[in-house]
């Protein structure tokens, strides 16, 4: 394991610890100094990726595994948030009972980037590095308007370091549970960006259902790596190019729909839910990191078992990214003079780079051509897409004084002479999709 | 040198089919007899009036959008790829779009959304059109697709999506049942809306940059038929003239009509052609 790689996961975890313990003070040293870092490190390890290796014995992240689990269990109960309790609970005891009864072996190189995962980190590396000054001035201004504002500062602080520490573990990871434990990390760190600017509103604007539905994805996908174990003897991703027999079909299936559901891409208006910080630019960082790199990168890892399934299977898994596409660009339209708009272009993105990762696989699947509607959906997202960018430019142009508001709420009915309710029929598309999906994987069970 | 003749005769043509529009059309019984090059005296006229009101940035809009056209008719006679000549004509459009935003007045905003509208349903046409051409032919690049015209009848495999262009060409130059009002021709008020924001020579700017366009449909459409490159874009022209001459006898339709009939036909006929292709 290279010790940049090691830099790269557990310099933002002491900074994590350090801030934890700093009651407040320094937090904004403490996320420049973690961006900076992080992108130097990132550098460094792309221009010579093996300095130096260190042996760091499985043992440790066993460890680290559980007790990330039982602190997210041991919060819940203290949130009182007991179906996050429940799912937390059965994650311990099947860690336990796999550590215990089967005690795998982990890939000898736990966290190890490839050429890809390095320019997708630095990638990331960069943008995070270009959010920060921003961040730090809107903290500024909002620490001077809010009140017991250093405590939310310090736990704004404390998700975005384990933010880059989550971000570097989940492209590095190596093995089903490398990936399990960062989800987890990158789960505890939306809890405190969330935490952080939520009392303002006096309501919870994130619906929890998302949490819930992230957990319980999580404890399925450490479900599918005990199988995956068992059927191929190996944790590591690559590994798993003979495929798990009969269950391979539903084990992708879950492994496409837990990168899924912790990039948020859930093809609704449910963007802005996460936008809880309203005066500081952090949900763009996170989607950005979590919907649209995080995705690619972590399904690009099990292409190897991607190769091996049904053509139905990634058919309606294009099609999926296809409707993220589509609804992305739609919801940027609808709400272009809202900065909502830029995050849901995120997603229309991520749809394409979702789509993308199926590109060209062995099974026989060339690029959307498994059936004509992904192209036609994309197509259609594009057309929106650069109609959006044409709306906002021209918004730049437009006198706005001379424009009432109801003249320009109804922009999409003016464009589209048809009464179409996209937003029900988006909804309606991925429900339509997800359970597609799921009826063909366990109808290859038989 | 070859290009340039191209690019220059397509200019010219363009010209020359609205004069002979105007010249059949004055000839008919019932109409008024007009100057035979009205619409090019048309145009010279307005460049000679001065721009109405303070609007500045609509010259330099519309000196934009007749930029873009030139690059994609150069683009087109040259045998780009037909992706990048739909996006230089989007940018083209772009320009026209933001152009009638700016002048921040009703009937400019009017006019700007019909044309929000239309190019939505163009865009969508094309892109799936070049879904279509790509599947059928193997490349997107016009000369190739010529050249594959020739030998292979590329129009037997492509026969709706041959229509669903020239129905954006019909579109562009609001023809028959495809007008969405925005021409100027109308003596309405929300007919009128391309006139609020451009006016004197950017309007007649503006004007020579949708005259450029359908030059470049024009060129594009020609690539389709099995023909000598002159004959081919003769043929199309002539198609083009006929529907300027039915355009006569057809009524105008409210512009949202138009825009869900454009999607019908052109939208919906370009899908048919690629699922077609897809499965067949």
């Amino acid at each position: 394991m290279g010790l940049m790689v090691l830099c790269l996961v557990f310099i933002p975890l002491l900074l994590f610890v350090i801030v934890m313990f700093s009651r407040g003070k320094g937090t904004h040293f403490i996320i420049a100094l973690s961006g900076i870092l992080f992108l130097v490190c990132t550098f460094v390890m792309f221009l010579s990726p093996n300095v130096t290796d260190i042996n760091m014995p499985s043992l440790i992240w066993k460890i680290i595994l559980l007790l990330t689990v039982v602190l997210i269990f041991i919060r819940s109960i203290w949130d009182k948030q007991y179906i996050i309790s429940i799912f937390t609970f059965f994650q311990t005891i099947i860690l336990v009972l796999f550590e215990i009864l089967v005690s795998p072996a982990e890939p000898e190189r736990y966290l190890y980037y490839n050429l890809r995962e390095s320019l997708l980190l630095l990638s990331g590396a960069v943008i995070i590095v270009l959010f920060v000054p921003f961040i730090i001035y809107c903290l500024r201004k909002y620490e001077n308007n809010a009140n017991n504002a250093i405590n939310k500062t310090r736990r704004f602080s404390m998700g975005f370091v384990l933010l880059l520490s989550s971000f570097a573990g989940l492209m590095a990871a190596k093995s089903m549970t490398g990936l399990f434990l960062f989800w987890q990390w990158q789960y505890i760190s939306g809890y405190l960006l969330l935490k952080a600017f939520r009392d303002d509103e006096g309501h919870v604007s994130f619906p929890q259902i998302i949490t819930f539905i992230q957990q319980a994805a999580l404890t399925l996908f450490l479900l599918v790596s005990v199988v995956s174990y068992k059927m191929t003897g190996s944790l590591a991703m690559q590994d798993f190019l003979p495929g798990f027999g009969k269950v391979s079909e539903l084990a992708a299936l879950v492994v496409f729909i837990s990168a899924i559901l912790m990039g948020l891409l859930i093809p609704e208006n449910f963007v802005p839910w996460f936008d809880s910080s309203g005066t500081v630019p952090i949900a763009g960082l996170y989607l950005i990191i979590y919907s649209l790199i995080v995705p690619y990168g972590v399904l690009l890892k099990f292409r190897p078992l991607f190769n091996r399934l049904y053509n139905g299977v990634i058919s309606l898994m294009i099609l999926y990214g296809s409707l993220l596409v589509f609804a992305g660009a739609y919801f940027a339209l609808v709400s272009y003079k809202n900065r909502h708009s830029i995050l849901s272009l995120i997603m229309c993105i991520a749809g394409l780079a979702v789509t993308t990762v199926f590109n060209n696989l062995q099974s026989g699947i060339i690029f959307l051509s498994g059936n004509p509607l992904p192209l036609l959906l994309i197509i259609a997202g594009i057309v929106l897409t650069v109609a959006y960018i044409i709306l906002w430019i021209s918004f730049i142009f437009t006198h706005t004084g001379q424009i009432s508001e109801n003249d320009e709420d109804n922009m999409l009915a003016s464009i589209i002479p048809f009464n179409v309710n996209f937003g029900l029929m988006i909804k309606i598309g991925w429900v339509a999709v997800t359970a597609l999906s799921l009826g063909v994987s366990l109808s290859c069970l038989k | 040198m070859f290009k340039i003749i191209w690019l220059i005769a397509i200019i010219l043509s363009v010209s020359v089919l609205y004069i002979a529009y105007n010249y059949i059309k004055s000839i008919m019984p019932g109409q008024s007899r007009t100057y035979i090059l009205q619409p090019v005296y048309r145009l010279l006229k307005l460049f000679e009036k001065k721009d109405e009101g303070n609007n500045f940035l609509a010259c330099f809009f519309s000196t934009g959008s007749c930029l873009f056209s030139l690059i994609a008719l150069y683009m087109a006679v040259s045998g780009y790829n037909f992706l990048f000549v739909i996006s230089v004509l989007s940018m083209m459009d772009l320009f026209v779009i933001t152009g009638a935003f700016s002048s921040g007045e009703f009937s400019g905003r009017v006019s700007a959304r019909r044309g929000m509208s239309r190019f939505i349903i163009w865009l969508f046409t094309s892109i799936v059109s070049a879904a279509s051409v790509y599947q059928a032919a193997g490349t997107l690049k016009l000369n190739e697709i010529a050249r594959i015209s020739g030998t292979k009848v590329l129009i037997i495999s492509l026969p709706f999506t041959f229509i669903s262009i020239f129905i954006i060409l019909l579109m562009k130059s609001n023809l028959v049942y495809f007008n969405f009002g925005i021409s100027g021709n109308e003596l309405s008020i929300i007919g009128d809306a391309l006139f609020s924001p451009y006016s004197g020579w950017s309007l007649a700017v503006i004007q020579l940059a949708q005259w450029i366009e359908i030059g470049v449909w024009l060129k594009i459409l020609s690539n389709f038929l099995p023909m000598v490159k002159t004959v081919s874009f003769t043929v199309v022209s002539l198609f083009f003239l006929a529907f300027l001459l039915l355009d006569g006898f057809v009524s105008t339709v409210e512009w949202k009509k138009a825009a869900r009939l454009s999607w019908g036909w052109a939208g919906g006929l370009s899908i048919i052609n690629f699922i077609y292709l897809f499965y067949f």
